[in-house]
């Protein structure tokens, strides 16, 4: 069923897009948790303003996760014309090499999936006066006359790179969904007469845009002092939020025929983008302690490990720690992914800045093209990312060695007619350049029951410097903790690497009241079966490293079944030797247990040591530490 | 293919920039004196980096800087034929972008993105001068240009390698002079405007701002090429030189780079100055932006490449001062 959004909720952020239409400075809108139909309905209200100020039909481009360099900037191509066929070149849907006064709206339905050729490509084009294409033999300098038109849900921007973020200037809210009449709505739905939004709103706003002036208003000297004003808390780097705040002024002011743009216009441009505004707007100065300046992003990652020394050691790049408070708060868990976040953390609705608060989801250097690794066995697995000159036969890339062959046909056989054998060279061959997968697997079973006054991180850092130097993926799996969705059950993070803040948050959890030992094993075993012994396995090596006492008080069925089904005795810790034997017959798997030494039952980690086929490295305790010093 | 460009680039003219002396100062320098070979503007998003650049080559050179986009492919960046006349079965060179470069600007935004191929081929040209290529096409030639990436550094950081082909290096931030920040906003609004009136073609205020503000571009440009031409005039005196050479050894930069850079651009400064010999204050306003980069472990470390004790230092020694040495 679709929600009627409110009349004022649509016409203000109808204004919002008639501002972006408007004014040349904007060009770039993303929009807050935005359903696609609403999408959609933006997209086409945004073409219709667009039309009426440039007096051209918009062309709509779509980006999606799957677009790849080739897409987006052009392909060669072999064009077919009755009987003969010719290299060509298929446009890219970010190019435009002949003079078009049409704009071109770049729309991305879902900028948290989009695929990093997209990401590169916007970080390059956007707000930039002129682009430059270089690739397979185009050279190409061109002013481009994009708009760009994104969506995204405020939860996930922790997962985009900031850099990328802040490439769009107008920030927007979806319109608010309020049921008005559930009855009509699934009648209307039903007979698909139902729309997203009611653009009763953009009929008014075509007919301002038509009768504005040909200059545009001038912002006053006390218009420009208030935006620092409003973003003094907000703008902690660059100028962008600033200038957008002025030009989104100046719209609104040319929208409504004002020949100055006004404190007046600001606040309205403030509401639209959901700024804050502080209590007296008339205020000149706002005096705040500059400590209160908002943190940097780099200083904001969430909570790290507390490993003394791992930190710097492994990579100092990586900010210091932040405090976490949020240990009392209600988790919520994100959907489509293993990462459970505090509510706390969560951002404000209506922050048009959410980067700025948002937990940071993605991996570091998040634009950079995942480096190339020599001697690879595994290079021809990885997805396409690209195509290189090929120094072997492998992975050859067909259809790009044929078009680089097709180029010098005429120059190593004059006159060569329709049907001789094309010539190949050495150097004509292509294969495909593929992102890395990684080759070496750290599973951890964590027990976090029993951490206490254990050393446990120093115990657990070679490991970890193992998996950083190897570039590894990581499966941590979590017994115990209390963050888990169930309790009687164990659950997974994965993380493609190390320095993943799902996996920094994962380290730092409470421990809960039962011990899912059996359950936590069999989720490794599952992991790893599917990891090195399906498919076209990329794994070559997995360390799988047990920290725990061997105290399972869960038995696997009860995991299973998500209750006991009777008292329990041991069948929680001969479930986990039963799989821990099942581990131990694993190829290409090495296995060390860390020993917490524990004072009760100090056997039962060596039991499952043995069960596991394990070396095992002891974890001193604290105590011990402090004794010996 | 041939270059296409389609409707007129519109870029805001270099006197327009404000709060970024640093920025414009390095842009001059390496200009003045080409052999420093490099700037690397490193800094915050919106801070009008790659702005500066464009406007900066538009003013110098009256055309855009030969830029290399970070998704380039080799052939552009190396040279090839030319397809058109190849499917013709004709031979006809199409010289890559650094051939376009020489003896000018190449410039690489968000230069840490680039890939680690592309990024090779820059190395072993401007380490050697001469680019060298054995695939489709022979080619043999001495090229040099000025080196110009622009980059924020929250999105990875630099090989070493390369960030040691930058002669110079300045952290951009946005001014946080209010008054500068008022100026900065007013400015780029205005130039909006008069986009705007000419796209529509009209008259108005904001035009006559523009070409006022062009003419302070022409006759900074006449100064600058001039300074270009007094450059290998300007005399470095040997106590200047030595206090390059104790400057550098204090900081612990490594190899010899590091003193000769910072003594071209002393020398560089001292001739946009007009003046006919370097002195100590020339090596003041360069040392920063000739040293913090190529600084031990300045890779490594998360705290900040310069301080206000660095500059005391590099006061002290400019002026032939010896440091205190600490009590032992």
């Amino acid at each position: 069923m679709e929600d009627v959004a409110s009349h004022d909720s649509i016409a203000q952020f109808l204004r919002g897009l008639a501002s972006v239409a408007l004014d040349p400075g904007l060009r770039s809108v993303l929009v807050f948790d935005c359903s696609p139909s609403a999408f959609r309905a933006a997209t086409i209200n945004l073409s219709l303003l667009l039309e009426t100020v440039s007096g051209h039909a918009a062309e709509i481009v779509t980006l999606t996760s799957a677009y790849a360099e080739d897409d987006l900037w052009g392909t060669p191509a072999i064009l077919q014309h009755g009987t003969t066929a010719r290299p060509a070149r298929r446009p890219g849907g970010l190019v435009q090499p002949e003079p078009d006064p049409a704009p071109r709206i770049v729309c991305i339905p879902n900028l948290a999936r989009l695929s990093l050729p997209a990401e590169r490509a916007c970080v390059a084009l956007m707000d930039a006066p002129v682009a430059s294409l270089q690739r397979h033999s185009l050279n190409l300098t061109w002013a481009p006359n994009l708009y760009w038109l994104a969506a995204c849900d405020r939860n996930r921007v922790g997962e985009i790179s900031p850099h990328l973020l802040d490439r769009f200037a107008v920030r927007l809210n979806a319109p608010h969904a309020r049921s008005i009449d559930r009855t009509s709505d699934l009648l209307a739905w039903v007979t698909g007469t139902s729309v997203a939004t009611d653009d009763s709103a953009l009929a008014p706003l075509i007919a301002q845009i038509s009768r504005t002036t040909p200059t545009p208003p001038v912002p006053t000297s006390a218009a420009l002092q208030y935006i620092q004003v409003l973003l003094h808390d907000t703008e902690s780097e660059g100028m962008r939020r600033s200038l957008t705040l002025a030009r989104l002024g100046r719209a609104l002011a040319w929208l409504a025929g004002d020949p100055e743009v006004t404190n007046q216009h600001i606040d309205e441009a403030a509401l639209i983008i959901g700024l804050v505004m502080p209590i007296s707007p008339d205020s000149s100065k706002v005096e705040t302690d500059s400590s209160e300046r908002p943190a940097s992003a780099s200083e904001r990652l969430v909570p790290a490990p507390t490993f003394p020394a791992s930190q710097a050691t492994l990579d100092r790049s990586v900010a210091s720690p932040v405090t976490d408070d949020s240990s009392d708060s209600e988790t919520v868990i994100l959907p489509d992914s293993q990462v459970i976040l505090p509510a706390s953390t969560l951002t404000d609705p209506g922050d048009p800045y959410p980067e700025d608060h948002a937990p940071i989801l993605r991996d570091r250097d998040s634009l950079q093209v995942p480096p190339r690794r020599s001697g690879m066995t595994t290079a021809s697995r990885g997805p396409i990312i690209g195509t290189q000159q090929a120094i072997k036969l492998q992975d050859l890339a067909l259809f790009e060695t044929v078009l680089e062959a097709v180029k010098y046909q005429q120059v190593r056989s004059p006159g060569i007619r329709r049907g001789s054998q094309l010539q190949f060279s050495r150097t004509d061959l292509r294969s495909y350049r593929r992102a890395s997968p990684p080759e070496q697997l750290l599973v951890l079973v964590l027990d976090y029951t029993c951490l206490r006054d254990r050393d446990w991180e120093s115990a657990l850092l070679p490991h970890l410097s193992w998996a950083y130097t190897e570039r590894a993926s990581i499966c941590l799996v979590q017994v115990g903790a209390r963050v888990a969705h169930h309790r009687l059950r164990a659950q997974t993070v994965v993380a493609r690497r190390l320095l993943s803040p799902s996996l920094s948050l994962a380290f730092q959890s409470p421990p809960g009241d039962a011990t899912p030992l059996a359950h936590g094993l069999d989720l490794a075993a599952r992991f790893l079966r599917g990891t090195l012994q399906h498919g076209r396995a990329t794994i070559r090596k997995a360390r799988l490293v047990v920290l725990s006492d061997g105290r399972g008080n869960v038995p696997l069925e009860a995991s299973r079944i998500g209750r006991f089904l009777g008292p329990v005795t041991r069948e929680g810790i001969e479930d986990s030797l039963r799989v821990a034997e099942e581990l131990r017959n694993f190829n290409r798997l090495e296995c060390v247990l860390l020993n917490p030494q524990p004072r009760q039952h100090p056997d039962l980690p060596l039991a499952l040591a043995a069960a596991l086929g394990a070396t095992v490295e002891s974890i001193p305790t604290v105590d011990a530490e402090e004794s010996q010093l | 293919m041939t270059t296409i460009t389609n409707t007129p680039i519109a870029i805001m003219p270099y006197s327009m920039i404000y709060g970024q002396d640093r920025l414009k100062l390095a842009l001059e320098l390496a200009f003045v004196a080409p052999r420093i070979e490099g700037v690397l503007l490193s800094g915050q998003r919106g801070t009008g980096k790659s702005t500066a650049v464009r406007a900066f080559a538009a003013m110098v050179y009256d055309q855009l800087p030969v830029t290399l986009p970070i998704n380039a492919t080799e052939d552009r960046v190396v040279g090839d034929w030319q397809i058109d006349e190849l499917l013709q079965g004709r031979l006809v060179e199409q010289p890559g972008l650094l051939e376009q470069a020489d003896k000018t600007v190449l410039y690489i935004d968000e230069v840490n993105l680039l890939d680690d191929h592309i990024v090779n081929i820059i190395l072993d040209v401007t380490s050697t001068g001469r680019l060298v290529g054995q695939r489709n096409r022979l080619i043999d030639k001495e090229v040099h240009f000025t080196l110009v990436g622009t980059m924020n550094p929250s999105e990875g950081g630099l090989r070493p390698q390369l960030l040691d082909r930058f002669g110079l290096m300045v952290d951009v931030v946005a001014p946080s002079d209010e008054e500068i920040r008022v100026d900065i906003l007013q400015a780029v609004l205005d130039y909006d405007a008069a986009r705007v009136l000419m796209h529509a073609g009209q008259k108005g205020k904001p035009l006559a701002r523009l070409e006022a503000v062009r003419k302070r571009d022409r006759t900074r440009r006449a100064a600058l090429w001039e300074a270009r031409k007094r450059f290998p005039a300007v005399t470095l005196s040997r106590e200047i030189a030595a206090r390059c050479v104790r400057i550098a050894e204090q900081f612990q930069i490594e190899g010899h780079r590091g003193d000769y850079v910072m003594a071209l651009a002393a020398q560089a400064h001292a001739a946009l100055r007009g003046a006919a010999a370097v002195i100590p204050d020339d090596l003041i306003a360069v040392a920063q932006m000739t040293l913090q980069h190529r600084r031990l472990n300045a890779l490594q470390s998360t705290d900040p490449l310069w301080s206000m004790q660095d500059d005391d230092i590099v006061r002290m020694l400019s002026h032939g001062e010896m440091l205190q040495q600490p009590d032992t």
